[in-house]
């Protein structure tokens, strides 16, 4: 397995850092590779990547989410394996440090050769540049999603459950 | 009946394995026989395509958009819609030649095969013949009957899972506005017991998992199914599994084809390769032994925790988001291995290997079916199904959850649209904001008391939307006297079938359009909305010409019968309703939870889902957590000399309708009036391959019902089960032997003894 390891320090609060980074639909504004993210349920997101002419999807599963914390996902594309996690830590004067940590499992866990790991070091670099820029610019995340997640499941929901119908189905 | 089998009995090996190039050839062979090449290839190529019209048969879910197959719907699929597609007619000179009586001694599967029909047709008091009649005068007949009732619940008006969101919320709101809440529906049949008992436990009566989930689960129980002939499309579902890493155990009475091995038709290694295995597991169990087989599971796993504390169960989830669990465990390791062993048939080291899989699997679900649902000890079972989630936390996370697969594609939808006798106050609530009337709030009848209540005379009007109720129904005899007794049986249908030969003193066939049919009204061209056993709601749109001109659609039908029986009592746009169906779901999205903006969100391709709170970590139980029960129940008790039966589907056969008298999977050839026994008890009872009995169940009430003719043939089922197709032996299952808490019929536990044909 490969790690890919960088970080960025954001002149936002943690608490706009995390909601922004959260707000996971979002990142086609401000992350070149990716084309579209859609939420389907807190803990399940499907993205689009595009490098050049090629476009992938894969489904990501949310392990952890902790508010102004820790997020980690794992990605459930059989092929192209990874996981990885993003913590927030509040700094002085307003500042984040947001560290992304990648685990690259490669082609059906064949490993990532070094190159490759360097052009992803060099892309995830890249992509935390464009988040800076992007988070610092809008400055508020806005209302969004504060739950708890662990092991996969949402332990507080922090809004309203699902509107659904809630009567015996035969 | 005068049309007996279509050939004499022969009986080959059961098949190992189930779809493959046979699969595709008697699809094609089937729809060719019903209709053209170019309907075929239209009804096929659109079906379960973004767009196109959804499979009538099951509700198993679609890939999404992007995602699906050319080819995206299975043998079963295939035939049905196809049958509904025929180029076959029934006129009204086909009612002038078959009179009711003659209609009534048809078989099932001759009826269905005569075609589509075409008008309306009127059986008058004292007449024994179908004769045509206009729309108008249809509908202004069953009005006058209906405001001429002593009271509305002298009404019942019953559905069926072919029929659409849209129909079912329009019956939903005439019967509420004509003042009752009988709305038996198919579902009573088939997973009532599943929504009774996960309501109960987890505040849903839904299944929490999406077809991704199953993609990315570690392990698969499929409980008491039999996929390879009730959800095919299932079948893709479990190898994309398999390719991923899961496992499969299977549990079932019978080796079913589809639960040994799939040849995917779409892939190479399913044409022209040996196809995946299904199932790394096969327990053959004892019919009803579900429960004890999950209470003995339950407590190898508490014991497997006892031995490695933290290690097994998932403490933290069951701390802080279950209640009950003491009582429980208390209850569950009092269960006795001499009692898990004789209930399930099985040994202990069977059950232990499932043990170990499970503590090998981060992620499991659990499938299951009418092997579960049809049990008096069903809600109970399914109870203990829950708790075995609950133990190690296999709910609310990718990959886990629980998995009832419905049968019907719209049996889901009709019951979130309202179609309940026991909606809660909240919908009511909001429906009588929306249309400024008063719903009724007494509980209505389900489908086995509407029989109940028809048979004593109370309901005296039978409305059918869609469906085969007479066929559907438990004790055939009960039945069919309560439907004779009813003043009037009015059954809007596509199809023939026996709910048309046994009625009232007054009878109406009512056409409708099929699914297959373009539906265009005043506003132009329609389309209708289903929702599949994994809450996805999509549209469903059809692209052939109707079979007559004469066809009105479901939504038109009621619309107009509604207008016609409360004569503007209520103010409702009945007519805007019949004129554009968008106007409809605009009603729907302010009346049903989860339906906000519902044209916008089922125009998008694929539909919408419908989210589930088990999966956001709610679980609206009054406790406001996830529940653990302590179950007791067993199946019904089996007397020496008697036999503990199950009623099925043959492979060639769709919910009440035989395609054909073969079952190829089980090696069935040209009857289907058969009993399938196993070789150690043919001896015990005296019997041998081929004896022609009479089978004969046991109830408490001392009734005989005797379903006769059958022939027996050895076949792998546990001693003391044995098998045999509905609805031929519906006749055996007492109205009165249900399933505690659901009322749902006990299908699959009936009490039968084998008597020598009279000769």
């Amino acid at each position: 397995m490969s790690v890919v390891t960088e970080m960025v320090q954001v002149a936002v609060p943690v608490r706009t850092a995390y909601d922004q980074w959260t707000q996971f639909e979002s990142f086609p504004r401000f992350m070149s590779r990716v084309g579209k993210v859609t939420q389907e349920r807190p803990t399940l997101t499907h993205w689009t990547i595009r490098v050049g002419p090629l476009r992938r999807g894969f489904h990501a599963e949310v392990l952890e989410q902790h508010p102004d914390a820790h997020v980690s996902w794992r990605s459930l594309d059989r092929h192209l394996q990874h996981h990885g996690s993003v913590t927030f830590q509040s700094l002085a004067l307003g500042r984040t440090t947001v560290t992304v940590r990648l685990h690259l499992v490669g082609w059906r866990g064949l490993g990532v050769p070094a190159p490759l790991r360097a052009v992803v070091r060099r892309m995830v670099r890249a992509e935390l540049g464009r988040f800076q820029e992007y988070v610092e610019g809008v400055g508020d995340a806005g209302e969004t999603w504060r739950g708890t997640i662990h092991d996969g499941r949402v332990l507080q929901l922090q809004k309203e459950p699902p509107d659904t119908p809630g009567w015996p189905h035969g | 009946m005068d049309d007996g089998p279509e050939d004499d009995l022969s009986v080959t090996p059961p098949k190992e394995c189930a779809a493959g190039l046979p699969a595709v050839r008697h699809a094609l062979e089937y729809s060719l026989g019903q209709t053209s090449p170019r309907r075929t290839a239209l009804t096929l190529l659109t079906m379960n395509q973004v767009d196109g019209t959804d499979c009538p048969g099951c509700a198993w879910p679609d890939p999404a958009p992007g995602h699906r197959h050319r080819n995206e719907y299975c043998e079963n699929g295939a035939k049905h819609i196809n049958d509904e597609a025929t180029s076959r007619r029934v006129t009204r000179d086909f009612f002038r030649r078959h009179s009711v009586s003659e209609l009534s001694r048809r078989s099932d599967r001759w009826l269905n095969q005569q075609g589509r029909l075409t008008e309306p047709m009127v059986k008058r008091p004292g007449s024994d013949h179908y004769e045509p009649i206009s729309w108008h005068d249809a509908l202004g007949l069953v009005a006058t009957e209906l405001t001429s009732l002593g009271s509305p619940d002298e009404a019942a008006f019953y559905t069926s899972g072919r029929v659409s969101n849209e129909a079912a919320f329009v019956l939903q709101l005439f019967a509420r506005a004509f003042g009752t809440n009988n709305l038996p529906d198919c579902s009573n049949f088939c997973h009532e017991s599943s929504g009774a008992a996960l309501h109960e436990t987890l505040g849903v009566g839904k299944g929490t998992v999406t077809l991704l989930d199953l993609e990315h689960a570690d392990l698969i129980l499929v409980v008491g199914q039999n996929p390879g002939t009730n959800h095919p499309r299932q079948l893709s579902a479990l190898e994309q599994a398999k390719l991923n890493g899961a496992r499969i155990i299977a549990v079932n009475p019978l080796p079913e084809a589809g639960l040994l091995r799939f040849k995917n038709p779409q892939k190479p290694r399913g044409v022209i390769g040996s196809g995946t295995q299904i199932a790394d597991r096969l327990l053959q169990i004892r019919l009803g032994g579900d429960l004890a087989l999950f209470q003995a599971l339950n407590r190898l796993l508490l014991e497997a925790e006892d031995e490695r504390p933290g290690t097994v169960l998932d403490q933290d989830f069951i701390r802080s988001s279950t209640t009950g669990f003491d009582e429980f465990a208390e209850h569950v390791r009092a269960t006795t291995w001499k009692e898990a062993c004789a209930r399930t048939g099985l040994v202990r080291a069977e059950i232990e290997a499932v043990r170990d899989e499970v503590l090998r699997s981060e992620r499991v679900i659990v499938c299951w079916a009418m092997g579960l649902t049809q049990h008096r000890h069903a809600v109970p079972t399914i109870r203990e199904v829950v708790n075995f989630l609950l133990l190690r936390g296999n709910l609310g996370r990718t990959g886990s959850g629980a998995c009832p697969v419905r049968g019907h594609s719209n049996v889901q939808g009709d019951r979130t649209m309202g179609v309940w006798e026991r909606m809660p106050d909240g919908f009511l609530d909001a429906l009588q904001r929306e249309f400024g009337f008063d719903p009724p709030r007494a509980h209505g009848l389900d489908s086995v008391d509407t029989i109940r209540a028809m048979r004593a005379g109370r309901v005296k009007v039978f409305l059918g939307l869609a469906g085969n109720f007479v066929r559907a129904a438990p004790d055939s005899a009960v039945t069919e006297e309560a439907l004779r007794g009813c003043r009037l049986t009015a059954h809007v249908s596509t199809k023939l079938n026996r709910s048309h030969a046994v009625c009232g003193d007054t009878a109406l066939i009512l056409p409708t359009l099929g699914r297959t049919e373009r539906d265009v009204q005043e506003s132009g061209e329609q389309f209708v909305t289903v929702e599949d056993s994994m809450s996805e709601v999509h549209a469903s749109r059809g692209r052939l010409e109707p079979a007559s001109r004469l066809l009105l659609s479901e939504v038109a039908i009621l619309s107009r019968l509604a207008r016609m029986t409360l004569d503007g009592t209520v103010d409702v746009p009945w007519d805007a309703f019949e004129a554009d169906y968008g106007t409809l779901r605009d009603r729907i999205s302010r009346v049903v939870p989860g339906f906000h903006d519902f044209n916008a969100r089922v125009a998008r391709p694929g539909g919408f889902c419908l989210p589930n709170p088990v999966n956001e970590g709610v679980f609206p139980t009054p406790e406001g957590k996830a529940v653990f029960t302590a179950n007791v129940g067993d199946a019904q008790p089996v007397p020496p000399g008697h036999l503990l039966l199950q009623t099925l589907r043959s492979h060639d056969q769709w919910n009440t309708v035989p395609y054909t008298d073969n079952d190829r999977y089980r090696g069935i050839h040209g009857d289907r009036r058969v009993v399938l026994v196993c070789p150690d008890d043919l001896a015990g009872l005296g019997l041998a391959e081929g004896d022609r009995i009479d089978l004969v169940s046991v109830w408490t009430d001392g009734v005989e019902r005797r379903a006769p003719g059958f022939e027996v043939v050895p076949y792998p089922t546990p001693a003391g089960c044995a098998a045999a197709y509905y609805p031929e032996t519906n006749v055996l299952v007492p109205l009165d032997s249900v399933a505690d808490v659901s009322n749902q019929p006990t299908s699959k536990g009936v009490v039968v003894r084998l008597e020598p044909a009279a000769p």
